[in-house]
């Protein structure tokens, strides 16, 4: 029982990253790797903002802000520069290692003593009450979110999203469009990044590292499991692809599982899906003769 | 369907995965939580090891591993510390800060117990050195600087300037520059930085330092020596003699150093567990630095930069120099 509300925790809590690479790899269809840098940068940032004010709030706040921030000039070396997708993201990500060390001044922060919005005593009850708080903050999320989308802007985002010449065509502004898509995603991840570092009770410079693939294999195993159709349901597949993700993990270690072999146990495992995925979508594909559509 | 399926499996698998406890009392179950592979903490392994499988000898009980290593992910090793705090063992051993802090975060009732940690106050680990506190406690691996430096000055009396390649993103290096900075002036030279994120840019930063410095010193930085080799490669080019800080290290080609005995450590490490398992309070236990240092020199190193340790060296009792092929 104790595995399972940790694990479903745990993927509670890096769910917030999965609905960050969700809204910009499959939303906004910006594949933005610069989550691994502002995911650092927010935690980084909250944590020093933390320790000074001892405000929880202000440093969710900041943590959000920064990462914004920094997703907002991805978006502009895009625009104005003309800087590939990949590239910018992959620029900003590398800049924000040094950013981050600066502002840490060091490499690994502790926050054991500090404030937290977890309860951070060791009794049981702690362990569900942070389950649901998990649970809130992720519902929170996840319904602005949703609620975004349905407003006039979240359209124009998700037209830019579904086909750029359709958003050119309907005479969108698609630069003022990045820009603000990649500033709520990685306001997000900015966010995750002090929840995590919080939850986890320090902040190391190498904690960002490779987070967004792991976002993406989850988001992969979730839209497999649910085959969103919807909004509603693709941002959900991202939460529960990252809790499926995480429990695994749980679960392979439990069975005792070496932890070198886990980077290898998860790349089988969002292979397994894949692949299950493909022969049930051929299969249907054979059913009804419709000749091979490509999925 | 499916999805409903794999989720029942899921939850069957948790509640099966949660019940094997049943522990015989003469089984005494250690985990081990080691933030990434590495020789010196492989080394302090051992140690722990060879310690512990004494006492359980001489007391006969049967001691039981869980080694988990984190790959250098700090998501994973908060994942290991939480699991293996569920299965409840003796002692939690952590190994390098992430995975030390990680322990702390998983139980504040089983006995932690860190090894290798340079700085464990500034980690958050302990309270103070004296009085740890909590339910932790470990061992230090602060490196002997001052004794490294004393060995650079005797050797080259007229050096003025050490280049030093770093990265500056690892928690113990930064603890570690500032000791040596500190060190260094004692013994009249000046630090010169050239940092790296990664094993690839080593060679170009330790280029970048040719002509700025006399000597160049590898510090206790995991980046650094996993690349020490272009360093090596850049110091035998440019004639400039390289120092490092740990045994390892002269081996892959450094001069000669007083370094940290990562297996002593390991031993000491061992100790405190001991300790622990015969009722001790880990909040009572100091922690333990193990900067007794040992001389080990490199002799193909001394002859290609015509090099002879000063007499001093070989005559006093620490310990006689391994000789290295």
């Amino acid at each position: 029982m104790d595995l399972l509300i940790f694990a479903l925790t745990i993927g509670i809590v890096y769910s917030l990253l999965a609905l960050s690479i969700v809204f910009s790899f499959r939303i906004l269809g910006f594949p933005d790797l610069t989550p691994d840098g502002t995911l650092l940068v927010g935690a980084s940032v909250g944590a020093i903002t933390l320790n000074h004010t001892n405000s929880v709030v202000l440093a969710l706040v900041s943590a959000s802000i920064v990462g914004a921030f920094f997703g907002i000039i991805t978006a502009l070396l895009h625009n104005k520069l003309k800087i590939s997708k990949l590239l910018s993201g992959i620029l900003v990500m590398t800049m924000l290692y040094s950013v981050s060390l600066r502002v840490m001044g060091t490499s690994n922060i502790s926050l054991i003593n500090s404030k937290s919005i977890w309860f951070t005593d060791f009794s049981k009850s702690s362990q569900i009450y942070n389950l649901i708080i998990a649970i809130i903050i992720i519902s929170i999320i996840f319904f602005l979110l949703y609620l975004l989308l349905k407003t006039n802007i979240g359209l124009r985002l998700r037209a830019l999203g579904d086909s750029e010449n359709t958003a050119k065509n309907l005479n969108l502004n698609i630069e003022k469009l990045n820009v603000i898509g990649l500033a709520i995603s990685n306001g997000l991840a900015g966010l995750a990044g002090i929840i995590i570092a919080l939850y986890q009770g320090f902040v190391d410079i190498s904690m960002g590292t490779g987070l967004v693939i792991i976002g993406l294999a989850s988001i992969i195993i979730g839209e497999i499991i649910l085959k969103p159709n919807n909004i509603f349901y693709l941002l959900l597949a991202g939460i529960i692809g990252m809790i499926i993700y995480q429990s695994v993990i749980s679960i392979a270690l439990r069975l005792g599982l070496p932890s070198t072999d886990l980077k290898i146990a998860t790349v089988m495992l969002t292979i397994l899906f894949i692949f299950i995925e493909r022969i049930r979508k051929s299969k249907l594909t054979m059913d009804r003769q419709i000749g091979n559509r490509n999925i | 369907m499916k999805a409903k399926y794999f989720i029942q499996a899921l939850l069957i698998v948790f509640v099966f995965s949660g019940c094997k406890t049943n522990k015989d009392k003469k089984e005494i179950l250690i985990t081990v939580n080691q933030y990434v592979h590495h020789p010196n903490l492989k080394k302090t392994m051992d140690g722990v090891k060879e310690v512990l499988s004494q006492w359980s000898k001489e007391n006969h009980k049967n001691i039981k591993y869980d080694i988990q290593v984190a790959n250098a992910d700090v998501s994973l090793a908060t994942q290991i510390a939480k699991q293996q705090a569920m299965k409840n063992p003796d002692i939690m051993l952590a190994l390098a800060t992430p995975s030390a802090q990680a322990c702390q975060k998983a139980t504040n009732t089983i006995p932690i117990v860190f090894g290798a940690i340079t700085d464990p106050v500034k980690a958050g680990l302990v309270k103070s050195l004296e009085h740890p506190g909590g339910n932790i406690t470990g061992t230090s691996d602060q490196w002997p600087y001052d004794k490294q430096f004393e060995l650079i000055r005797d050797i080259f009396p007229n050096a003025k300037k050490i280049g030093v390649v770093l990265n500056p993103g690892e928690a113990n290096t930064e603890a570690s520059m500032k000791k040596i900075k500190e060190v260094s002036k004692k013994y009249g030279f000046e630090i010169i930085e050239a940092p790296v994120s990664s094993t690839s840019e080593i060679f170009s930063a330790a280029n970048s330092l040719v002509g700025k410095c006399d000597i160049f010193f590898a510090p206790a930085d995991n980046t650094v020596l996993s690349g020490l080799e272009a360093f090596v490669k850049v110091s035998r080019t440019n004639n400039i003699p390289l120092f490092v800080g740990d045994e390892g290290s002269v081996e892959k080609g450094g001069i000669a150093t007083f370094g940290v005995d990562y297996y002593e450590l390991g031993k000491d490490t061992g100790k405190l567990i001991v300790r622990i398992l015969n009722g001790e309070k880990p909040a009572d236990i100091p922690v333990v630095v193990g900067n007794k240092g040992k001389l080990v020199v490199n002799e193909d190193a001394l002859k290609y930069f015509n090099i002879t340790i000063p007499d001093k060296y070989l005559n006093k009792s620490i310990k006689e120099p391994v000789l290295q092929e």
